[in-house]
């Protein structure tokens, strides 16, 4: 049985005023809202369970978020049947959910809750998150003083530490210096080892090609392949304008 | 076709009171994080009204009873100041956890839940007040105090109904924004707060009855300051308001759970 699965999966998007949407999302009635927009097609999509990478590319405002979202599910599909099964965690943004007022240590708790986390698998993995965050020395200091790059690197460090079959993963930490990105690396390569599911959106055909064993290719919400990493990228570059 | 979605491992019940309790906490800890006088600032308000409506008071002649007026107005003003916080809290609940709810699938009730939870910190600062003030004017505190969990738990369900729907409209109508600070003005008129309900014109008496606060301002002056129970039917108005109410909110919560991430 597959790991993740869409068949036919559909999304579409209200454009109008928020009071609009509202009716429409409450009655479930479209007619009260008129602007729609179709962010993914008629998808169908099959992960098989062992640790694989799949990379996601396309054109901005292709459905590769959508996507992710929907698998995550941070959001629906208006139409089509999903399965998913085991714990997500998004790696996207990673420090998207961290809060400027309070410190390292007090981010730790809240988003490694928010990400799925016990408290007490938080406490246990502590000294493994600060470690390998690299901002030990900054721990009991607010957010608001860190560098970018140690609030992604903290971001990171808490979500990759839950223990998640399927992992949403973004280029979110090349931010991050470029120690931090060896280091993240090997951790991705060791979560995919012990049969986690990478979903890799990435605009970088070179981590793609390092890290993807297969790529779904998407346009205009709708899917164009999905093949050998190699395979795809070729084509996709060519039709790109890239050599 | 409809959408099918097929999810495991389900959300654990345990995992989500942990998360309410880290957001009631993180809540707690930032409102007055880096503030001179920290907690001190949940009396900041009743306070002030109470020395401003003693004035008030002189100039127009407000019945109190046998009360103390200071201490009439306190307890209301304290109901008042619990409402119009958690109130004024609940607009941003959803909407300030943005980036949260646009990448993890959490649910959305946590965080007008998490407001409720957070404002027994003001609820316990606030009735240690009174019981102070209740002190300070010799008057004695009798078995009618019982009641007062009862009230604050109606109080609280009550706000927790509203919270639901205010922190939505919220998502969807940004006017809601814009629009109460006033609306938040004409109910605290519109309450007895610094008047007694007795004092209601009798044109307006039935239409004050409906106001959730009139059975619960009165209520907590007459368990606290008169020591008799409290008006029973008062109190029936406010239950049937928090039931039609969470018969609206939560029916509209569950159908947005899914929706919300989009809105954003």
């Amino acid at each position: 049985m597959e790991r993740i699965r869409l068949d036919s999966v559909s999304k579409r998007f209200s454009r109008g005023s928020g009071t609009k949407t509202l009716l429409a999302s409450v009655s479930g009635i479209s007619w009260f809202q008129s602007e729609w927009f179709l962010a993914l097609d008629q998808v169908n999509l099959a992960i098989p369970d062992s640790g694989v990478c799949l990379g996601i590319i396309g054109p901005n405002g292709s459905g590769k978020t959508t996507l992710l979202r929907i698998i995550a599910g941070v959001t629906a599909p208006t139409q089509g049947k999903v399965m998913v099964r085991g714990q997500v965690v998004p790696l996207l943004e990673a420090s998207a959910g961290m809060q400027p007022e309070l410190t390292g240590r007090e981010n730790i708790f809240l988003n490694g809750i928010i990400l799925g986390m016990r408290r007490r698998e938080i406490q246990r993995k502590l000294d493994s998150i600060v470690e390998f965050s690299g901002v030990d020395k900054f721990l009991d200091m607010p957010l608001k003083h860190y560098s970018l790059g140690m609030v992604t690197r903290l971001g990171f460090s808490v979500a990759s530490h839950v223990d998640a079959n399927i992992l949403l993963v973004d280029e979110s930490w090349s931010m991050a210096d470029a120690s931090f990105q060896t280091k993240s690396f090997s951790r991705l390569t060791q979560l995919r080892k012990r049969g986690g599911i990478l979903l890799l959106v990435s605009h970088d055909p070179n981590l793609i090609r390092r890290l993807a064993d297969q790529v779904l290719w998407l346009q205009n919400g709708r899917v164009v392949r999905m093949g050998p990493t190699e395979e795809i990228l070729k084509d996709y570059l060519s039709v790109a304008g890239l050599p | 076709m409809r959408a099918q979605v097929i999810r495991t491992p389900r959300l654990s019940i345990r995992w989500s009171a942990e998360l309410l309790w880290a957001l009631s906490i993180h809540r707690v800890n930032t409102r007055y994080k880096e503030t001179l006088f920290g907690f001190g600032w949940i009396l900041l308000q009743p306070i002030a009204l109470t020395i401003i409506f003693a004035y008030i008071r002189r100039v127009a002649n407000i019945p109190s009873g046998e009360v103390p007026y200071p201490l009439f107005s306190a307890t209301g003003l304290c109901a008042w100041a619990l409402t119009s916080l958690v109130v004024s809290q609940s607009l941003v609940c959803i909407s300030g956890f943005t980036p949260v709810i646009k990448r993890v699938a959490v649910p959305k009730i946590l965080f007008p839940l998490s407001v409720i939870v957070a404002s027994m910190v003001d609820l316990c600062v606030m009735v240690l007040f009174l019981i102070a003030l209740l002190f300070y004017y010799g008057t004695a505190i009798s078995v009618t105090i019982l009641w007062l969990p009862v009230l604050l738990f109606v109080h609280l369900c009550f706000l927790f109904a509203l919270t639901c729907l205010t922190s939505l409209a919220n998502v969807y109508m940004r006017d809601i924004s814009h629009a109460l600070p006033s609306l938040l003005q004409l109910w605290f008129f519109a309450s007895p707060v610094f008047y007694p309900s007795s004092m209601v014109p009798e044109e307006f008496r039935a239409l004050s009855h409906w106001n959730p606060l009139t059975g619960l301002i009165e209520g907590y002056r007459s368990v606290l300051l008169l020591h008799q129970s409290p008006s029973l039917q008062l109190l029936a108005h406010t239950a049937i308001i928090t039931f039609i109410l969470l018969g609206i909110g939560l029916p509209i919560f569950v159908r947005l759970e899914s929706c919300v991430a989009d809105a954003l």
